[in-house]
């Protein structure tokens, strides 16, 4: 139809009639140019601890300024945020943050870092890729927190501004993504290969929910792909489902299933493997892994011991050295 | 960089011509049905928010994943 524009941010390419909004719901057509309308007006601002993106070998213990606006390209029936990610521009309060306030703000609460992060920042590119030129010219390192959900061309140029990322493969499964998330497999494994690639500190999460994902074949395959794609040293976290949104008939996600998953990822050659919401466990700390001396303590999200921050990533016991960025 | 925000005037704009708007219910309407959610066929959505100062708190106690 004349005057639609066709968005080309990520696989879905929408094409979007005068006055309409893509699936994402905040990239409209506004008299034919394509306006994200969400840029510079977050509906969450928060400064967390960097545990809880969760992101591990990147400056451990650190505070993050993070923000989010709405909307999401994907449509996950047990997301956990789905009040903020599928909901329309107008249905929330918001601030007024653009990208140099975004920076000053971080700064002022003296946080070292700013992510990108609760909904999906891909849907507001243009705000997540400004505010994190901005906060790199101010010397805060910058994050996102992300399904990979991209375009191979947009999502390339915006991994030349941000440091690190925590990213969300939801199955090493299609069905899985077409099922549960409204999406697609392959494109999310092109987006976490190329942030590799372009040099951004990675992290893979993997949310297991009983019966959907939990087949240990699955977790099998998508070891396999990150040991082949990634090497051994990118970490990967396994964390619990709970009954959320439109997915309340399941049960929470057994510690077992968590450890049980960790074990075989770990066995199978992986460096670092995690399992959120087990307190005071061995499987949230980081463990050298040449000596197997344990070099992080954590507890929930606080870090009670870093002992690679004052030797740049090395084991004190074995001088082995560890991924990530440590101080 | 482009796109940027526009300024809060534009909800006038938006509804500039009813053909727009017609068209775009239209099209909404002819969407293939079946997906898990996204935009509501049918329901225009407000683009604009209400803008609140920012809090002077930001620390703890927010249920938010991620
Ligand atoms: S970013 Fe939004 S508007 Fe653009 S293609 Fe993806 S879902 Fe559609
Ligand atoms: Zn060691």
């Amino acid at each position: 139809m004349p005057g639609d524009v066709t968005c080309l941010l990520c696989p879905r390419r929408c094409r979007i009639p005068p006055g309409a909004a893509g699936d994402c719901r905040v990239r409209v057509n506004l008299d034919g140019r394509l306006l994200a309308v969400t840029y510079g007006r977050p509906v969450a601002v928060h400064v967390d601890p960097m545990e809880k993106k969760p992101l591990f070998h990147f400056l451990p213990g650190a505070e993050i300024f993070s923000l989010a606006t709405v909307g999401c390209n994907l449509h996950c029936i047990h997301c956990q945020n789905w009040e903020i990610s599928q909901a329309d521009p107008g249905e929330h309060d918001v601030y007024d943050l653009p990208p140099d306030r975004v920076a000053a703000v971080a700064a002022h609460e003296g946080c070292r870092a700013v992510a990108w992060t609760y909904t999906e920042p891909i849907v507001f590119y243009e705000y997540t890729y400004d505010g994190s030129v901005a906060c790199r010219e101010r010397g805060l390192k910058t994050v996102l927190v992300s399904a990979g959900y991209a375009n191979p061309r947009p999502w390339r140029r915006l991994c030349g501004v941000i440091d690190a990322a925590i990213l969300d493969l939801k199955a090493f499964s299609d069905a899985h993504y077409r099922e549960v998330c409204g999406g697609t497999l392959a494109p999310v494994l092109e987006a976490i290969r190329i942030a590799h690639e372009e040099g951004v500190w990675i992290e893979v999460l993997n949310l297991l929910v009983p019966t959907r994902n939990d087949d240990p074949a699955l977790v099998d395959a998508l070891v396999d792909w990150m040991l082949t794609t990634l090497g051994p040293d990118v970490p990967l976290h396994f964390t619990a489902f709970h009954p959320d949104y439109r997915l309340k008939n399941l049960p929470p996600t057994p510690t077992r299933t968590l450890l049980a998953a960790r074990k075989r990822a770990l066995g199978a050659g992986l460096h670092h493997v995690y399992v959120g919401n087990v307190p005071g466990g061995e499987a949230e700390c980081t463990w050298c892994p040449a000596c197997h001396a344990r070099l992080v303590h954590r507890v929930g999200y606080r870090v009670l011991e870093n002992r690679l921050a004052a030797t740049g990533g090395r084991c004190p016991e074995c001088g082995a050295q560890v991924a990530g960025v440590w101080a | 960089m482009d796109p940027v925000h526009p300024e809060p005037s534009l909800p006038s704009a938006l509804c500039r011509g009813r053909r727009a708007c017609l068209g775009a219910l239209l099209a909404l309407a002819v969407l293939p049905i079946g997906r898990l959610s996204g935009p509501t066929p049918g329901r225009r959505p407000r683009w604009w928010a209400r803008v609140l100062p920012l809090p002077t708190h930001l620390r703890g106690g927010h249920p938010l994943a991620g």
